[in-house]
């Protein structure tokens, strides 16, 4: 259950942003969760609402956004989406991949009124 | 109205590790996670990686608990600096804790830290704590569809270490099924067989450390 732990982290950032901005209410918060991470996005809903609970941050819209897992291979150079969990180049097999995305874990912006 | 944050979520973790691996790398400190679930022999792995390197290395421990000092304890016999991190409930270390354990160590005398992380295939995986490298273990009980289930340890470790290979027999752990899948998920991550117990295997795992040591730039 580390999503508490990155819930945490989440709300510490939009309630500084939220107040060097003189926010009010913040009504959603948008983020990228890569695939390749362990996150569920219910279980972060979750934990939100109940770290968020009694805040300017109540009731605020998660928007979370999956990015998908995509590699370069370093042998032929094409760029896939890993799926099925095969991290294998789907032209020429090669496993000497670099990442390009998939390990995400960003706030994106929040919305709010003052 | 909108603001625009772009911000890594676990920035403040991400800083520590940094500040670590840029501390240790100073001190010439290798420091390795281990990363398993409960019950599959970290600390058995430990206690024989201890007692092999007693004489060449300087070793110390981070045990990461949730609650108690067990592993520790197993350990305090080898006299060795040991710092336990009980965890209060949470579910993997973080680099900050980390941070804080390494300053109660001499680390002009030491050249290898192990951190015995939480008993925990998810969480401890998707969070850098500054080391040199991640080694996850799997044992042959825990069932061979594990990298399957729970890739991103696969993917984030240097080292897979098999263990409890003498129970094999004794379980449906298939060995076929088992590669293959660790082929999709990493064709490249090594996999060294051992039963820790039984002292069998041990000796790739003492190379394999050698080696990082060695690449780390630690005499001896």
């Amino acid at each position: 259950m580390h999503e508490l732990t990155v819930v945490s982290n989440i709300f510490k950032i939009i309630l500084e942003t939220a107040e060097s901005n003189n926010l009010s209410k913040i009504s959603k918060v948008s983020l990228k969760v890569g695939r390749q991470r362990h996150l569920a996005p219910d279980l972060m809903k979750f934990a939100f609402d109940s770290v968020s609970k009694n805040t300017i941050a109540a009731g605020a819209f998660l928007d979370i956004e999956r990015v998908d897992i995509k590699m370069k291979c370093r042998s032929c150079g094409l760029e896939f989406t890993v799926k099925d969990n095969t991290y294998l180049c789907i032209s020429c097999d090669s496993a000497e991949l670099e990442t390009i995305s998939g390990k995400d874990l960003l706030i994106e912006s929040i919305e709010g009124e003052v | 109205m909108e603001i625009t944050i772009m911000k890594a979520v676990l920035e403040e973790n991400n800083d520590r590790a940094g500040e670590i691996k840029e501390l240790l790398n100073k001190k010439k400190i290798l420091l390795l996670n281990l990363i398993s679930s409960p019950g599959s022999g970290k600390t058995t792995l430990l206690e024989k990686t201890v007692e092999h390197f007693k004489d060449k290395y300087s070793i110390a421990v981070i045990e990461g608990d949730i609650t108690t000092a067990r592993d520790a304890e197993r350990l305090e016999k080898y006299r060795i600096p040991l710092v336990v991190i009980n965890t209060d409930g949470a579910c993997h270390l973080n680099s900050m804790s980390i941070k804080k354990a390494l300053m109660q160590f001499d680390l002009d005398d030491l050249d290898i830290i192990f951190i015995e992380n939480v008993g925990n295939l998810v969480c401890p995986s998707e969070f850098d704590i500054g080391e040199n490298a991640k080694v996850a273990m799997l044992s042959t009980v825990e069932g061979d569809d594990k990298p399957a289930k729970y890739p991103l340890l696969f993917r984030e470790s240097e080292l897979l270490i098999l263990n409890k290979m003498d129970l094999k027999p004794y379980t449906n752990f298939n060995k076929e099924s088992f590669y293959k899948d660790l082929e999709k998920i990493n064709k490249n991550l090594p996999v060294i067989e051992t039963s820790c117990t039984k002292n069998e295997g041990l000796s790739g795992w003492f190379e394999w450390v050698r080696r990082k040591a060695i690449d780390g730039g630690i005499r001896k």
